[in-house]
């Protein structure tokens, strides 16, 4: 999604001068996002236009987000940062109105004094392009593309102060800002005014008129809100009403980042009037903080690399990403020994319960994460991610199965809470897993009691697996404002984009060793004919030898069985179900212009697919028609070379032969591959052709070409092909025939400009001794 | 200029370009495969990390099939990895010739069809290293030894690290991008059963169209698919 930056907005952020336009926009480029345009405004400003990658629209779809990263590539302080601290409401409730919304949380502000948009705000506001309209909106459009979360005032006076997220009812009405009534279905979702059930506002798209903040305004209800960002684009795009805030919240706006945002809106709204009260209502408990990690060893085996521990460690530092530098096993039990007496509940979430509660598997993921990796959620998952072993150690983790519990014996999900693996069986089935601890002793979270410290009991034991590698590793909190790191791999990335790819070897890839030499060989000596991409080329090299030009059609038709949907045209309605019609018009098409291309028939093929309710076939058709005013195309001539070179069933039907591609089986495939070519293309003249023929006796010793240099030096500017179409000899005379075809690039040629010229050509023939008959 | 009858036929420039990428590939040992146009959504979409209602859907705006739930025409030749990857057991290199369809207004730099060439590496020591060493082989290839390339972050759902790689024209020094690629995410692995702890891989896709118009210096994307004499004889 594009977005616009103003360079002294984000000068805001830092102490230090930063380095010009042109560098930052540079380094962005290189380190962060592509840059579509960086242009000067005013006299000490410029603006970035910055195309923000999908996974990064929580934070950098904002001023703040921008200037983090532009402190990870410079090295630079940050002056202020954001999602530190959260504002603790005065109530919280369980919020039970719709599934459309996780967080809904209101702040009211009161006697607010602000009689215009402060200065520095104004100017932000306006270096990227945004009108002032009131105090109150400027400072919440101020929040928005300082923060990038979007909120929205409502007037206290004009509202009960009761809100209420619902879905919009069959033929429900809204009257948008800017007094536009609009008709909601059901699936849009409103913010309703709890006193009289009204929709007050389309949520996270645009707020009503009825309760728009205006110039008499004094007290205010601020939402901050995280809605469901499917059904924010859904009706986005059936009413065409969009905002910055719906492009946001049509991203995904995690309700976590809420608390942090209205920490900033009570700063920035504290200034001007008193915040009175707030509520906080979730419809889930919030995700803690996300631990994941990685080892040094993990980040350049993957870049292939040769980062130090010194250069991992400043990319975290520069990005603000906090953590420590482990011995995983010893950390691994630390967390495992902290939580002890921590309850039991099954099916704890690892995201959002611990560490206040744990089942026994949530435990070992969440103590894994602690020391810096992200291993599966599910006890059977995790048996199959560990690598198995019969000599335990502290830190590694032990699979036991209970006879009391119904054990689980497969694992049919390849997810689960984000984490891939792989699917499995295991006989045995597990039912509890620990930490080891020593010899005898491991540390669980025991069903229906705590956390605790239990003895293994040997028969109950599955197996031992090992997690740790024994490196050390980073364990890394992740900050809050980017769910898009979820594991290693995303760490990784952010090494390898901050230090640069640039930086990172070009090497010769070992590829798969021997097994990929016998490829390379195979690839080389025994082509597979029967791999459709290998057999086209194969086809068409044997076509191309006996005069057939590939052509590549529409895929598309006006009416056929297997349609589309939301066509883009309405003659792309419905796919092809044969070569044919496409075949047709190409020779209908080029037999009119067969005289510029210099050739007497038009023998056109093209591979391709067709779709019919049996499915979808690669089909071959063949096209074979006369160039307008030549002889009638010889077929069962065309048909006998085509059977030389190739089998294939059946024969030309109305000029076109159509099989089946597995039907057609090349006589001598020839799979020498043509040199690069480098041919510069030249478009074809929009006007129309002009064609003369001419007939001569050549004088003793000219050839065909001595001819055809004359004809192109006399025939001028707008001869642009000379074709030979008939020869014959009498009387020991040798007679050709040329068509002459002219043609302006700029300009309708008209018969007196080409007779004139033929003058001319005639009058150089004669001098050279031609006979012209 | 010359007149007289032409004996071959000519081929097209996008089968030639995709058959040089091609056999770039199969000189390091890489397979071809190809797979099916209409697809469905679990090949094109949730097999390569994109869940359903997923906002990194609305990056490929798709052709689905009129009363035919889930299937669609390929928005990428990504698909024909997964199924690859299904039936072969790494080590894998393979290379994915094919077209593809995006639902958007034509114009001169967009058609509703148009091709790529898709490759894919999954071995116990694939790197980013590597993919960059392959991928600067192919485009000096293509573009000639002295190519100035650069590398940038990018997100692709089913790569991560995601990159894009741009190439320097030389008439007018713009960067021009070129071809997106990455490592391939882990899910992605997983969910065709390959160990992910085990083996890594790099893959990367180009638009040959995009190409083509760049060496040859068509200007006009739609030329290429009207079956055109004109222009096809050219090359």
């Amino acid at each position: 999604m594009k977005s616009i930056y103003s360079h002294q907005w984000l000068q805001a952020f830092f102490d230090e001068q930063l380095p010009s336009p042109e560098e930052v926009s540079e380094k962005l480029l290189k380190h962060s996002f592509e840059v579509e345009e960086v242009r000067k405004t005013g006299s000490n400003d410029a603006v970035y236009e910055l195309d923000i990658l999908p996974d990064r629209s929580v934070d950098c779809l904002a001023h703040y987000g921008i200037a983090k990263e532009i402190a990870a590539i410079f090295s630079l302080p940050l002056k202020k940062q954001y999602f530190q601290e959260q504002f603790s409401y005065n109530s919280a409730a369980e919020y039970i109105h719709t599934e459309k919304c996780d967080r809904y949380t209101i702040l009211k502000v009161e006697n607010i004094s602000l009689s215009e948009t402060p200065a520095e705000i104004q100017k932000h506001l306006e270096s990227i392009g945004q009108r002032c309209i009131n105090p109150i909106v400027d400072l919440s459009n101020y929040i928005l593309f300082d923060i990038g979360q979007p909120i929205h005032t409502f007037d206290a006076q004009k509202t009960s102060g009761q809100f209420r997220v619902r879905q919009a009812q069959k033929e429900e009405t809204i009257v948008l800002l800017g007094n536009e009534e609009i008709v909601l279905q059901v699936g849009d979702v409103v913010i309703a005014d709890a006193a009289d059930n009204r929709a007050i506002a389309l949520a996270g798209i645009k707020g009503g008129e009825k309760t728009k903040v205006d110039e008499n305004t004094k007290d205010i209800y601020i939402e901050i809100a995280s809605f469901d960002s499917v059904s924010v684009r859904r009706t986005m795009r059936r009413t065409g009403h969009t905002s910055d805030a719906a492009l946001r919240f049509s991203q995904g706006l995690p309700p976590v980042v809420i608390g942090y945002t209205a920490q900033r809106v009570a700063e920035v709204f504290g200034a001007y009037g008193s915040i009175i009260n707030s509520v906080d209502h979730h419809r889930v408990s919030l995700p803690k903080q996300r631990k994941t990690g990685v080892s040094i060893t993990e980040v350049n085996n993957l870049l292939g690399s040769t980062y130090t521990q010194k250069e991992i460690a400043s990319v975290l530092d520069r990005l603000g990403f906090s953590y420590e530098y482990v011995d995983p096993r010893k950390q691994f039990i630390t967390a495992a020994k902290k939580q002890s007496g921590k309850p039991y509940k099954w099916g704890a979430s690892v995201s959002r319960d611990a560490p206040d509660t744990f089942d026994c598997s949530s435990f070992v993921c969440w103590c894994a994460a602690q020391a810096g990796k992200s291993i599966p959620r599910m006890s059977i998952n995790q048996y199959f991610f560990a690598t198995p072993t019969t000599d335990p150690q502290p830190g590694d983790i032990v699979f036991s199965v209970s006879s009391d519990k119904k054990a689980i014996t497969r694992n049919e999900s390849v997810f689960e809470e984000g984490f891939p693996v792989l699917p499995g069986k295991s006989d045995a089935g597990i039912s509890h897993v620990g930490i080891l601890l020593d010899t005898d002793s491991y540390i669980g979270a025991q069903g229906g009691k705590k956390v605790m410290i239990s003895k293994i009991t040997d028969e109950n034991i599955v197996g031992f697996g090992q997690i740790w590698d024994d490196k050390k590793r980073f364990a890394v909190t992740v900050p809050v404002e980017r769910p898009d790191i979820q594991d290693e791999n995303d760490v990784i990335e952010e090494v390898g984009r901050i230090l640069g790819y640039d930086a990172i070897p070009s090497t010769t890839p070992t590829g798969g060793g021997l097994h990929s030499m016998w490829i390379q060989i195979r690839n080389r000596f025994f082509p597979k004919s029967s791999e459709t991409h290998t057999k086209r080329f194969l086809v068409l090299r044997a076509l191309q030898k006996i005069g057939f030009s590939e052509v590549m059609t529409s895929s598309f038709c006006v009416k056929d069985k297997i349609c589309v949907s939301y066509p883009v045209a309405k003659d792309k309605g419905c796919l092809r179900s044969s070569l044919r019609p496409g075949i047709e018009r190409a020779l209908v098409q080029n037999a009119y212009n067969g005289e510029l291309v210099g050739l007497d028939t038009i023998q056109i093929a093209e591979i391709g697919s067709i779709f019919t309710e049996e499915g979808e076939k690669v089909h071959l058709a063949l096209g074979v028609q006369e160039t307008v005013g030549r002889a009638k195309a010889n077929i069962t001539t065309i048909e006998k070379m085509i059977r030389q070179v190739v089998s294939m069933p059946g024969s030309f039907e109305n000029g076109v032969w159509e099989v089946a591609l597995e039907e057609v089986q090349v006589h001598k495939p020839d799979s020498t591959i043509s040199p690069i070519s480098t041919v510069q293309y030249v478009s074809p003249s929009k006007y129309p052709f002009i064609l003369r023929d001419v007939a001569v006796f050549v004088p003793n010793g000219a050839s065909v070409t001595n001819t055809e240099a004359l004809l192109q030096k006399s025939g001028g500017d707008y001869l642009q092909k000379i074709n030979l179409f008939d020869s014959f000899e009498k009387d020991g005379k040798q007679s050709h025939a040329f068509r002459l075809v002219f043609q302006s690039d700029s300009k309708t040629l008209d018969d007196e400009v080409v007779n004139k010229q033929m003058n001319i050509v005639y009058e150089a023939l004669k001098q050279n001794g031609y006979e012209v008959r | 200029m010359s007149g007289g009858k032409k004996k071959y036929g000519s081929v097209h420039p996008i089968s030639t370009l995709m058959q040089e990428i091609v056999s770039v590939f199969k000189r390091f040992g890489y397979e071809v495969a190809s797979g099916p146009e209409l697809e469905t959504a679990y090949y094109n979409f949730e097999a390569l990390n994109i869940p359903k209602g997923h906002p990194a859907q609305e990056m490929w705006d798709t052709f689905w099939i009129k009363g035919q739930e889930e299937k669609l025409l390929r928005t990428h030749t990504s698909p024909v990895q997964v199924r690859y990857m299904e039936k072969h057991k790494p080590p894998i290199q393979v290379v994915v010739p094919g077209k593809v369809f995006r639902n958007e207004a034509t114009d001169a730099t967009h058609e509703v069809q148009f091709h790529q060439v898709e490759g894919l590496c999954v071995t116990e020591d694939a790197t980013l290293a590597q993919m960059k060493g392959v991928l600067s082989v192919l485009l000096r290839k293509l573009f000639g030894n002295k190519v100035q390339i650069r590398y940038r972050p990018s997100f692709f759902p089913f790569t991560e690290p995601s990159l894009e790689v741009d190439m320097k024209r030389e008439s007018d020094k713009k960067w021009l991008e070129i071809l997106g690629c990455g490592m391939v995410h882990r899910q992605v692995l997983a969910r065709v059963g390959i160990d992910s702890q085990k083996y890594r891989g790099f893959a990367f896709g180009m638009g040959v169209d995009r190409i083509a118009m760049l060496r040859h210096a068509v200007d006009d994307v739609r030329l290429l698919y009207k079956g055109d004499m004109r222009l096809v004889t050219q090359f």
